[in-house]
Formats: C-alpha cells, structure tokens, sequence
C-alpha cells in the first residue's frame, strides 16, 4: 500500500503541472510583440514553389508587414493542407476543435459553410456595414456563398472568377470540329466523333472537375439557375428538381458512353488535367489559375499553351451558353481577439486594395473580386488566357454560382463517395440525388 | 555499517522475487512512476472518458447526457453496418489469406534450403513499409489509365478496370494491399518451426513419413499457438483498419470500403463525439471479442500451464 | 518457449535429451524436383508482394509523362528530377528532420519508461504487481484507434496538440507497452545474482540499474528500440490527428498529402515516397537479426 500511495503522491503534482501549463498555453499570450506591433498569424501566406496562391499571399504578407511597420505584423504559420485538397476541411475542423484557428486564413464558400457553425469564425458584416465605400467596391455577387442566413459576412471575397472549359484547338479540329460546341447536343455529338480519334473528349476526375461540368448541366437549364443559388441550400431531396435530374443524368451518360478519362473517378484533379496536358484530352473544366498551375509548367505538352482555348460552357439550347461566375472564396478569421481584430481588418482591407488585387490577377489568374477601372487593368497586361473570359461575360446568356458555393459543406466528400456507385448503375437518379443531398448536410 | 550490510544480504538471499527492501521503496516507485502515468493519461483516462461520454452529445466542449441515443442511431444507420461488415471482410481476407500463405511460406523456409536467408529478406521488407507508403503506392499501382496493373491485365482481359471505384471490386482491392504482406507470419512460423527439437522429425523420417507428411502430420499442428499468436496481431491492426482505406478510397465507392475506425473518424470531424466514441466502444467490444474468440480457439496461453 | 504438454506426447519414444536439438540444423532437403516447386512458389509470393512497390521504386526515375502514359516499364529517358522536387518543392527534408526527431524521442522515451518499469516488475514483489503487469499487457491488445477521439479531448486539455514535444510524449506512451513486455520477459530470464553482489556494496537502486542491468540486456534493449524507431517512423493515425502545422508533420503525414497536393508532381511524389520507404527498409537490412528477434519475442511474449 505504501508503494502506491508514494506513487499517488509523486503522480500528482506532475499532473497538475501538466494541467497548469495546458491553461497557460491556452491563453495565447500578447497579441503585441517586443516592437510594438500587434501579431496576427495567417495559416495561408507561406512560401510556395507549387502553389502560386499561397506564393501570392506570402509576398503580399511581406508588402502588409512593410506598409504597417510598428503598428502591424502578419506571422507566417506553415500550416498543411493550407492550399488545397480534401483534407483541408477536416483539418480546419480539428483545428476549430482544438479552440486554435489561425488569426486568419483562406477558405472556399463550402468550408466557409462548415466552420461557420462551430462559431469561430469572425463576422465581418459590422465593419463592411461602417464603410460603405469598402463594402461598396466588391463585385455584385462577391459575397455568395460567403454569408450567413442572418447576413452575416464569414468572409472578405479573395477572387471573383468566370469559371468555363478549356479545350485543344489542334484535337478538336482533329475530330473533324473547327469551333467548340455551343449547346450540350453539339457538345455530345463533337464527343462520339473525338472518341472515334481515340483521344478523350473531356477530363473529369470524380471530385472538383465533375461538379464543375454537373453545375454547367444545371445552371444553363432553363430552371437551373434557381436550384444553384438557392434551393440547393434549403432543399433536402434534390431529385424533386426536374433540371438537376436531367443534367444528373446526362453527365452519368458520358461517363458510360466512354466520353470521359479511364480514372474519372479518383478524386485527383492532377489525373484528369495530365489528360489535358499530355494532349490526350480535348477539354477540362477549371478556373483561370489553371493557365498558371498546370499549362504553363513543364508538365504541359509542348505547344499546348499555343492550342488552348478559354469558353464559356454549352448550353440546353441555342444561344445558351453559361458561365460559373462564383467559386466563392474568401479570407476568414478565427480570432475574438478586439485587438488582433484590428489588425486582422487592416490586412483584409489591404488585400482588397487595387494594387494587390492586381498583382494577384498577375501572379495567378484570378480575377480581382472588387471593381477595378478598366483603364487599370489593362495597363496591368494580364494574361490573355487567364482573363479572356471576364471580357466575355457580358455576351454570356447565363451566369450561376458553383455548385458548392450554396450547398451544404459535406458536397464534396458525398460526392466523391455516391458519383461512381451511380455511373456503375447501382443506385438510381433519384437515389442518388437525395443521398446526396442527405449525406452533404450530415458532412456540414 | 556492517549490521545493515549483512541484513541486506539476508533480504536478497530469501527469493528471486524478493519483496521490496525498506530502503529501495523511494526508488522502485519512483522507477515505475512514468510507465504508470502514461499509461494512466492514454490509456485509462481516455477509457474512462470514452465509457462516459458514449452516452452523451459532445463536441469536445458542449456536454449532455442523452442515455442510449447514440447507440440506437447507430443500430439504424446503414453506413454503421456497412462498415461492420467492411472492417470484418479485412479481418477474414488476413485470417483466410494472408496467414495461411505466410504459414505456408514460412513452413517452407524453415526446411533452410540454398537460399532460404535470401527469400526470408526480400519477404519481410514489405512488413516494414508504412500504410501510408502503401496507399500511395497502390492508388497508382491501381489507376485505370496509367497503372502497372491494368497494363499488365489488360492485354488478357481486353480493357481497364477502376479496380478501387468499382464497387465490385473497391473491397478486395484494398485486401489486395495487405494480404500479401506476410513477413511478419513468416518470421514468427519459422522461429516457431526451429524450436521442434529435430528428433521429432527425425523419427518420422524413420518410419517412412514423406516431406510433405510430416509438414501436414507433424509440423503444423504444433504450430497452432504461433498461428493464433500471428491471427490476434493481424486482427488488432485490421478492426483498426484507417491510413489505407482513408488515403486510397475515402470510404468510397457507396460507402463499399469505409471501416468503423473511418466512420467513427467522420463523426469525430463532424463534431459528434459522443457518436464518435459509441463507435470507438464498437471497435473495442469487437476486438475484445475476436481477441478471446481466437484464444479459446487456438488455446494460447494454455502452454504456460 | 517449452512445448505445451499435448504437442510433446509423441516424442517420449526415448528418454527425453539434456539438450534436445533444434530442427533445422540438419535436415534432409526435398527432392529437385519438389525445390523447383517450392522456387516456383516463393518467388511468386516475392512477386506478388514486392511488385507494386518495386513499380513505384522504379518509377521514380521515370518523367512525369511517361508515367502517365503508362508506357515502358523501364525508364526511358532517366531522371532524377522528381528526387531534386521532393527536397526543393516538397520540402522532404523538414519532413524527415520532424520524423527523425519523433522516432528516436519516442524510442528513447518509450525504451527507458519500459526498461525501467520493467525491472522492479520482474525482479520484486509487491501489492499490484502483477496487476500492472496485466494493464501494461493489456495496453497492447487495445485497437487504440478506438480511443482516437478521447486521445485528442486528452491532449488537447494538456497543452499538447499540435506539439513536437507532446507528440515525443505521445509516442512515448504508445510504444512503452510492447518495449516493457519484451524487457520483463528478458529480464526475468537473467540470474538474480548479478546485480546482488552490486547491491551489497552498497550501489544505489538507479546505479545498479544502469551500471549492472543496462549493459546485461543491450541485446533485448536493441531489439525493442529498432522496433520502436520503425512504428513511429510508420505511423500515420496519431500524427494525422494531433498535428496541425505542416512544420510539424511527419513524413507520413507529407506522403498522404502528396496526391491532394496543388500541382500534383508524379514523380516527386514517387521519389518522396521511395526516400520514405526506404529507411525502415535500410534499417532493416542492417539489423535484421534485431528486428526479427524483436518481433518474434513480442508475439511469443
């Protein structure tokens, strides 16, 4: 008994100190370091060789500390999976658990939408609502997919781009097609006579890509639209929407008619885009940044950059072509923190400026999220790729937001999960559409 | 000086296993002290918090009881069953597979012919390779349009197959990444063969038994501890099945490869952790289970009588 | 490691031996043409197990499009391109630093909590002996993945989350179990007469400890530690739940994230992953009697 009753007594105080440091660590410390400046940490401006955001983000970072010497200091946190992938939402997740997210960070709308509701994000809505000159500088929609049902604003838009579909010109013409098609039977049609080539009509990759191509199908229906910035959010059985069930369907369609890659399924968008980039592929789907991260690097075939196209996406008919305009992104902020607060708004502020706005469009192909004169950005010479579309957005029948912009957060996991056992026939359309439904708001 | 010098030598004198002398209390405590705390931080308090709060909605800060809720959702939730079944389909593709090709294998290298050190090497080096490495290693191996597999099948079979997204096949994909990794079997059958005293065999010969006989007739039945010892260990890490299945597949397709570690890691994420530890009590009662199932069964621990 | 007394009963045909000898010494091998079979066999398993990987290996060496047009087995042309990304774009070193600290802290750490719980357990005895016995034992036959949620509530409360430090003293606690176990079993087979004499002259409990015991079970104490440097260097559960910061990742960690990396480069990803591989492997190949004693000690227990 003595034995244990020594070790009872020598165990305890090591727990306590234990617990003692846990609280100490807790709490932080001062936001205001030895020079006076107040400290923020942000999770998405490190150093990067393979992602030009976070590169951008790391350079602008470094303009802020420069411009706010002795007031402010933003602090590099090397976070993973702080640019993209799936992981990155769970892994915000645990951090919202742990009661440690960064000061501030990037996140996209359906992230936006999960980390929302563990109530630790910070709510812009009060400062936008005290400047309205600031608030007023955004692009019309920038704020969907970055606010709350009260109107809150979860987010400061980082980007506001028209999202279409790259294609070969050299392929296509191969197969017989001088001009990318304009509705979806065109579309289908190029795709038998590019399949006849052997080359594959259009990359997918079970994730990213595929919703790009399942939002065109939806948002260029004629009662498509609708379903995308709004009922996607509030409606628990998506197959009651006769648009949503014919695009479901036609997009399950080319996967069976052989018109998509061998790996559509794999959820790594690189899979699809080698497709692209090897030139065994006539189109892919993805944002301008594409040019910047896959065409322009050495992974591309040569002359590809060359044989690249930018359009807007087919439509159900003639002259109904559309564009997915928001992506929805933006900068948050896991602090409650009145003092970091402060500096948190400076650096947001600073970000939505013109000059970096425009040095962002340069360095990775976004296009800025605020309005910017357009005497401005041409003498900025962007490249003509990346911003080709935002001078064909006005010709453009159809605009609607990104399919994960409005829906619950847990879309792309149910996604990735429910689309394969469909296309092989095992569930239903309608199954499909109200599991899908179900399983993305349990994932939120 | 010279009294408690000889009281010391009558202490030690008394047994092997001598109770602790007076003035070496301070120190054997203080010797086992750390072992008992951690063990006591990660292995019991997070027992006792998970005994506790499998009963209750948690997020890791919100708290409320609410009886057997947890455990009635995860009756009735399909995904739970799935990834029942899915969990214990690993366990058999180990028990069916890969240690009865590990026994046969290390049955044969114990016969030591030329070689043998050779075979025993190149074998166990796949044990060494982390479930990480492995999943990356098979989500290319895999791939339908760039994979070695499908290229080396496909002249056979005359087309590709998305071996990990098809749900006919997703399941026994994944077994395909472990079943043949049977170094560590083969290591402990072959240690296990060398302790045989040779006049056993030796007999055998003598009275005519063929190599293959006295495998089958001799050999292998007094393997059966050592085949139950290699069983638990691989059931231990397959009711545990995560890094694979969460890397390579995510669960998918329908839910066709998730397992309840993954599960219970979703709900975790999701904030439910309550659910998540009924899940996690899931996992313990199951390993429990097949831990004394395959005792009783191979009756380990019954040698030392 | 004595027979259980119903395997033993068919060979009392004589006087059991003082020494019975081991099988394997001398025996008499299969005929040539059964040895083909038996080749036939064990290279197919060498296949089977060791293809994807030695693809991937391979591979490596290859450039990003012939990989991914899946043509040519052999590399054609050769680059090391992909071992240069992984150190410049990667950052594998970061990785492997972080890794290398986890592993040999948590080696450390878990070695010497075992080793020196492990001796007062098998040398005296006491009131709850051989309950600790049981509950260290037991620790080793928990699917701790079941306990991952109550883990991280655990070291979330203690200040550990996202720590290298409190991931050493994770590894340390994960790991001691299996050490102590096999540290007790050699321990108990050692005479007790060897630290009694140190004892007598009056040595202090810690000194006979180290000075005494410590270099009498070096050969237990190598075994456990490779085994140890191995999982830790391996895993992947724990650090994907308690580690936030990529500065703090392991090299699992850096490998998993590989695929969903932006920019997604094949052929650093296969080199990474080759580097990674490798390591527990050369270890292997260098201690491979240490390694096997290890592991076979721990499942016979």
């Amino acid at each position: 008994m003595r034995v244990i009753r020594t070790v009872v007594a020598a165990t305890t105080p090591l727990i306590l100190t234990g617990a003692l440091t846990a609280c100490s660590a807790q709490d932080g410390g001062s936001p205001v370091n030895a020079a006076g400046e107040i400290e923020i940490t942000c999770a998405t401006c490190q150093e990067s060789t393979t992602d030009p955001f976070l590169q951008f983000n790391y350079e602008a970072a470094q303009r802020f500390n420069e411009a706010h010497r002795g007031r402010y200091r933003v602090v590099t946190l090397r976070h993973a999976n702080a640019g993209s992938g799936e992981a990155r939402l769970p892994y915000y997740q645990r951090l919202a658990m742990a009661n440690d997210l960064p000061d501030v960070f990037q996140l996209n709308s359906a992230e936006i939408e999960s980390l929302s509701s563990t109530g630790r994000l910070h709510d812009f809505a009060p400062e936008l609502a005290a400047d309205a000159e600031w608030s007023a500088s955004f692009q019309p929609r920038a704020f969907d997919g970055l606010s709350g049902p009260e109107g809150q604003r979860w987010a400061i838009p980082q980007q506001q781009d028209p999202v279409g579909i790259f294609y070969n010109r050299e392929l296509l013409a191969h197969a017989g097609h001088d001009a990318f098609p304009t509705t979806w039977d065109e579309f289908e049609s190029m795709a038998a006579d590019v399949r006849a080539t052997g080359t594959t009509p259009i990359a997918l990759d079970g994730d990213w890509a595929t919703i790009l191509m399942w939002s065109n199908l939806i948002g260029t229906h004629p009662e498509g639209a609708a379903f995308l910035a709004d009922e996607i959010a509030t409606s628990d059985d998506w197959s009651a929407n006769a648009a949503v069930v014919a695009a479901t369907e036609r997009l399950r369609s080319w996967h069976t008619e052989g018109y998509v890659n061998a790996d559509a399924f794999s959820g790594d968008f690189q899979n699809a885009a080698s497709k692209y980039l090897a030139g065994t592929a006539v189109a892919i789907p993805n944002g301008p940044w594409f040019v910047k991260t896959n065409l322009r690097t050495s992974q591309a075939a040569p002359g590809l950059y060359e044989d690249t196209e930018y359009v807007p996406s087919p439509g159900w008919g003639a002259s109904e072509q559309g564009l997915i305009v928001v992506s929805g992104a933006g900068w948050v902020s896991g602090t409650a923190d009145p003092t970091r607060l402060e500096a948190v708004e400076a650096f947001v502020r600073f970000m939505s400026s013109t000059d970096e706005v425009v040095e962002q469009a340069r360095s990775t192909g976004s296009n800025p999220p605020v309005t910017v004169p357009a005497a401005t950005l041409a003498a900025a010479e962007l490249e003509p790729l990346s911003s080709g579309l935002v001078g064909r957005l006005p010709e453009v029948a159809l605009t609607y937001p990104h399919a994960r912009v409005h829906a619950p957060g847990g879309i792309d996991a149910a996604w990735k999960n429910l689309w394969p056992a469909y296309v092989n026939g095992e569930i239903d359309t309608a199954a499909f559409l109200s599991r899908l439904a179900a399983d993305s708001a349990v994932g939120g | 000086m010279r009294t408690t010098r000889q009281e010391r030598r009558r202490t030690l004198q008394r047994s092997a296993e001598a109770r602790v002398p007076p003035a070496m209390r301070g120190p054997v405590a203080l010797s086992i002290l750390p072992a008992l705390v951690l063990f006591a931080l990660f292995f019991l308090v997070p027992l006792g918090v998970l005994a506790v709060t499998t009963f209750a909605r948690w997020d890791g800060v919100d708290f409320a009881f609410t009886g057997w809720d947890n455990y009635d959702r995860l009756l009735s939730d399909p995904v739970f069953w799935k990834s029942v079944r899915n969990t214990l389909f690993y366990c058999a593709a180990s028990m069916l597979i890969q240690v009865p090709l590990g026994v046969a294998v290390g049955m044969t290298l114990a016969l030591r012919m030329p070689g043998w050190t050779v075979f025993r090497t190149v074998i166990f080096i796949p044990f060494v390779i982390s479930g990480a490495a492995y999943a990356l290693v098979f989500s290319m191996f895999y791939n339908p349009s760039y994979g070695l597999l499908n290229n080396l099948l496909g002249p056979v079979t005359g087309g590709t197959r998305d071996w990990l997204f098809d749900s006919g096949t997703a399941r026994w994909a994944v077994a395909g990444t472990f079943v043949f990794i049977i170094g560590f079997v083969v290591v402990a059958v072959m240690a296990e063969v060398a302790a045989i005293p040779a006049e056993l065999l030796e007999a055998a010969e003598a009275d005519g038994a063929s190599l293959v006989q006295r495998q089958l007739f001799i050999v292998l039945p007094l393997l059966r501890n050592i085949i139950g010892t290699v069983i638990l260990v691989r059931l231990l890490v397959d009711i545990g099945m995560f890094d694979l299945v969460y890397i390579l597949t995510a669960g998918g397709p329908n839910d066709a490869t998730t397992t309840l570690a993954l599960y219970a890691y979703r709900s975790y994420l999701h904030g439910q952790w309550g659910y998540a530890n009924a899940v996690g009590s899931v996992i313990l009662l199951l390993g429990a289970t097949l831990i004394v199932t395959v005792r009783r069964v191979f009756r380990i621990g019954e040698r030392a009588l | 490691m004595t027979a259980t007394p119903s395997t033993k009963a068919p060979t009392d045909a004589g006087a059991a031996p003082v020494h019975p000898r081991r099988s394997g010494r001398r025996r008499t091998l299969p005929r040539p043409r059964a040895l083909v079979l038996i080749y036939g066999f064990l290279a197919l398993v060498t296949l089977l197990s060791l293809l994807p990987t030695a693809w991937v290996m391979l591979s490596s060496i290859k450039t990003g499009p012939q990989i991914y047009s899946g043509e040519g087995v052999l590399p054609a042309p050769v680059t090391l391109q992909g071992y240069l990304d992984v150190f410049t774009e990667i950052r594998l070193h970061t990785y492997v630093f972080n890794t290398l600290l986890y592993a040999v802290g948590g080696t450390v750490g878990a070695v010497s909590v075992a080793f020196l719980a492990a001796y007062p357990l098998a040398r005296y005895s006491f009131f709850g002996k051989h309950f600790l016995v049981a509950m260290f034992s037991l620790a080793l036959a928990v699917p701790l993945v079941g306990l991952a949620t109550p883990v991280f509530f655990v070291v979330r409360e203690l200040g550990m989350f996202d720590s290298r430090i409190g991931m050493v003293i994770l590894y340390t606690a994960l790991e001691f179990p299996f050490s102590f176990i096999v540290l007790r079993s050699f321990l108990l087979s050692l005479p007790p007469e060897v630290e009694e004499a140190a004892l007598i002259d009056g040595a202090g409990y810690f000194t006979t400890l180290r000075r005494i015991i410590l270099p009498l079970a070096r050969p237990a104490v190598a075994t456990v530690s490779v085994v140890a440097f191995v999982k830790i260097w391996n895993e992947f559960f724990f650090a994907n739940l308690l580690i936030a910061t990529q500065d703090n990742q392991n090299v699992q960690l850096a490998l998993a994230g590989f695929k969903s990396q932006f920019g997604f480069n094949i052929t650093g990803a296969m080199a990474g992953a080759t580097i990674i591989m490798l390591v527990p492997i050369a270890l292997f190949l260098v201690l491979q009697r240490q390694v096997i004693a290890g592991l076979t000690a721990g499942a016979v227990k």
